[in-house]
C-alpha cells in the first residue's frame, strides 16, 4: 500500500465497508477491559484483605504492585510473549497487573477511611467482625473504591489497543490503529482513536451513575 | 446489676494500670456516673463493660453473668452503647440507625418499624427525620438518634461515654434533662461517664470518683460526696464551690420556710404598718387570694389609706418547694428586699427565705 500524503482525515466509505469489524473491536475491547478490571478487582480486594487485617503486608504487597505498574506496557506485553504467546492471556496478565496497585490501594484506603466513632458503635451494637466488615466499612468504603474502579477502568480501556502489537486478533480497537499505522491510512487509526476516547468516557460516565445510585447518602448534606 | 470485682486493664507497653483493682457496684434502675480526670480509666472501665476493651485481671458480671463467659457480639446486643461521636451509620437513615439491633436480633418489619417510631417519639425526634441520613441532622438531634439506636431493643444496660460532650452547653443542659426524665420511663441502669463535675451531680444516682490509674476514691450519692468528701484529691476535684453545689441537690422544701410580712390586697395603711412593725421590716407582700402580687414599702404608704392604693413592686423572682436551694439563693441575691418568696404548684404564697435559712439548709 502507498502512503497517501493529502489523503482526508476520514474516508466515510471505510466505515461503511467495515461495520462489523469496527462492530467486533468494540465488543473485544470492552471484553478485554472488563476481564482485566474485572480480574483485577477480585485480585486486589484478597490482597486488601489481607493487608488490612495483617498490616505488615502492606508496604510490600504496594511496592511489589507498584514495580508491575512501572514496567512501560509496551515492553511487558514483548516480555510476556515467550511466555504465554501472541495470545488473550498475554494480554490480560499484562493488562490485570496495571489495575492491581490503583484497585487495591482504593480498597485500603476506603476501609481505612471509616470512622473510628462508626467501627466503635458497629462493635458495641453487636454485629460480628464479619458482619462489621460487610454492611457498615464496605458500604462506606464505596466511594473511595469506585473511584479507584473508574481510574483501573479509563486506563485498561487506554491500554488495550497497546496489546495489538501482539497481533491481528488482539488489543480491540487497537487492531484498527495498528492497522492505520502499518498502512499510513488515517481513517482506520483516526476511528480507533477516536472510539477508544468514547470508550473510556462512556465508562467513566457509567460508573460515576452506578456510585451514585450505591452511595445516596453521600449527596444530602445538612441544609440548615 | 452490673458488678466490677477486682478488675485491672494494663495496657501492652505501658508499665503502671490504666485501670488498677476496681471494685464497684451498680445497682439496678440506677445511673452511676464515673467521673475523675483525664487518665483515671473510665472511659476503659466502661468499655470493659461490653468487652470493647478486654481486663487484663478481674471479673466483671452483667445481670448475673460473667461477660467472659458470653461471646463479645451477644452480650453486646443486650447493652446500649452512646459515646460523644456519636457514631451513627452514616449510610443509614435515622430509622434504619435506630433499627440496628431490632434487626439484628431478626425482629419483623412491621414490630421494628413501629418500635422506631416509638423511640424517635422518646427522645423527641421528629418522625419525618427518620428518611433522613445522619449528616442531614443537627449534633443535637444525632445525639438523640444515638441515644434512640441504644435503646432500640430495650437493653436493660445502657453505657455512656461523655454522650453530651460535643454539643453547646444549652443543648447539653436539655439533652441531660431529657436523659433524666427518659431515665424516669425506661428505668435503665445506666453507667454514665463524664468529666464535667455538674453533669455528675446533675444525673448520678451515685457517683464514682477516679484517679489516675483508675483508683476509685469515692463511691456515693453526690450530696453525700459533696457534704463530706473523703480526701483531698475528691475535695479538691468537687471545687471550691461545693456548698453551693449542693445546694444545688437540695429542694426549697426541706429549709425551714418562714411566714414574712404579708398582707391583703384589701388591707388598710395601719394593718399593713402594724405587720412591718411587727415583722421588724420596712416592707410588706401583698396577696389577693392567697397569691403574692408584690409588695410595698412603709414609705410608699404615705398619704393614702388603703394598701391596693400604693403602686405595688412586682417579685422578680419566686420559687417553689421543688427547686434547689441554690436556685433559691440566686434568687435571693439578686432581690432588694433579701429574701426570696416560695410558691406553692398553683402559685399561692407559701412564705420566705433568708440566707440564714438557706445556710441551714445544708446541715439537714
Amino acid at each position: 500500500m502507498i502512503a497517501q500524503v493529502h489523503q482526508p482525515l476520514i474516508r466515510w466509505e471505510y466505515i461503511g465497508d467495515h461495520v462489523d469489524l469496527i462492530r467486533s473491536a468494540i465488543l473485544q475491547h470492552l471484553e478485554l477491559t472488563f476481564i482485566a478490571v474485572g480480574v483485577g478487582f477480585v485480585i486486589a480486594a484478597v490482597l486488601a484483605s489481607i493487608a488490612i487485617r495483617l498490616r505488615l503486608t502492606y508496604q510490600p504487597l504496594n511496592l511489589a504492585m507498584g514495580v508491575a505498574y512501572a514496567i512501560p506496557s509496551l515492553a511487558l506485553f514483548i516480555l510476556l510473549a515467550p511466555l504465554t504467546g501472541f495470545s488473550t492471556l498475554t494480554a490480560e496478565i499484562a493488562l490485570v497487573s496495571y489495575t492491581l496497585q490503583i484497585l487495591f490501594r482504593s480498597i485500603v484506603a476506603g476501609i481505612d477511611g471509616v470512622p473510628a466513632s462508626v467501627r466503635e458503635s458497629a462493635a458495641a451494637m453487636g454485629y460480628t467482625r464479619r458482619q462489621q466488615r460487610w454492611r457498615v466499612e464496605v458500604p462506606l468504603a464505596l466511594p473511595v473504591i469506585m473511584s479507584g474502579l473508574r481510574i483501573a477502568t479509563v486506563t485498561t480501556v487506554g491500554l488495550v489497543p497497546i496489546a495489538g502489537i501482539l497481533g491481528a486478533n488482539q488489543g480491540g480497537l487497537g487492531r484498527l490503529i495498528f492497522d492505520g499505522l502499518n498502512r499510513f491510512f488515517n481513517t482506520p487509526l483516526f476511528v480507533g482513536g477516536l472510539l477508544t476516547v468514547l470508550l473510556a468516557v462512556g465508562l467513566d460516565v457509567l460508573i460515576v451513575q452506578i456510585e451514585r445510585l450505591l452511595t445516596p447518602w453521600t449527596r444530602r448534606v445538612r441544609a440548615s | 446489676m452490673i458488678e466490677l470485682e477486682h478488675v485491672s486493664k494494663i495496657f501492652p507497653g505501658q508499665a503502671a494500670p490504666a485501670v488498677g483493682d476496681l471494685s464497684l457496684d451498680v445497682p439496678e434502675g440506677e445511673i452511676v456516673v464515673l467521673i475523675g480526670p483525664s487518665g483515671c480509666g473510665k472511659s476503659t472501665t466502661l468499655r470493659m463493660i461490653n468487652r470493647l476493651i478486654e481486663p487484663t485481671s478481674g471479673r466483671i458480671i452483667v445481670a448475673g453473668k460473667d461477660v467472659n463467659a458470653q461471646k463479645p457480639h451477644e452480650l453486646r446486643l443486650a447493652i446500649g452503647y452512646v459515646i460523644q461521636q456519636v457514631g451513627l451509620f452514616p449510610h443509614r437513615t435515622i430509622a434504619r440507625n435506630i433499627a440496628t439491633v431490632p434487626d439484628l436480633l431478626g425482629w419483623d418489619r412491621a414490630r421494628t418499624n413501629k418500635r422506631v417510631e416509638e423511640l424517635m417519639d422518646l427522645v423527641g425526634l421528629d418522625a419525618d427525620l427518620g428518611g433522613r441520613y445522619p449528616s442531614e441532622l443537627s449534633g443535637g438531634q444525632q445525639q438523640r438518634a444515638g441515644v434512640a439506636r441504644a435503646l432500640a431493643a430495650d437493653p436493660p444496660v445502657l453505657l455512656m461515654d461523655e454522650p453530651f460532650g460535643a454539643v453547646d452547653p444549652i443543648v447539653r443542659l436539655r439533652l441531660q434533662e431529657e436523659l433524666l426524665s427518659l431515665q424516669r420511663q425506661v428505668r435503665k441502669t445506666i453507667v454514665f461517664v463524664t468529666h464535667d463535675i455538674d453533669e455528675a451531680i446533675r444525673l448520678g444516682d451515685r457517683m464514682a470518683v477516679l484517679n489516675v490509674g483508675g483508683v476509685l476514691e469515692q463511691y456515693g450519692a453526690p450530696v453525700d460526696v459533696l457534704a463530706a468528701p473523703a480526701n483531698e484529691f475528691v475535695a479538691d476535684f468537687l471545687g471550691a464551690d461545693r456548698g453551693l453545689k449542693r445546694l444545688g441537690l437540695i429542694p426549697v422544701s426541706s429549709a425551714e420556710i418562714l411566714p414574712g410580712p404579708t398582707v391583703d390586697i384589701g388591707a388598710t395603711r395601719d394593718e399593713a404598718r402594724a405587720t412591718m412593725d411587727r415583722e421588724h421590716v420596712d416592707w410588706v407582700a401583698v396577696l389577693e387570694h392567697g397569691v403574692p402580687r408584690g409588695w410595698i414599702t412603709a414609705a410608699a404608704l404615705d398619704g393614702h389609706t388603703r394598701v391596693d392604693e400604693v403602686d405595688r413592686t412586682p417579685f422578680a423572682l419566686v420559687v417553689s418547694p421543688t427547686d434547689s436551694l441554690r436556685h433559691a439563693l440566686d434568687a435571693l441575691v439578686s432581690s432588694p428586699t433579701q429574701v426570696v418568696v416560695v410558691v406553692d404548684d398553683q402559685g399561692r404564697y407559701k412564705g420566705i427565705l433568708d440566707v440564714a435559712r438557706i445556710g441551714k439548709g445544708l446541715d439537714t
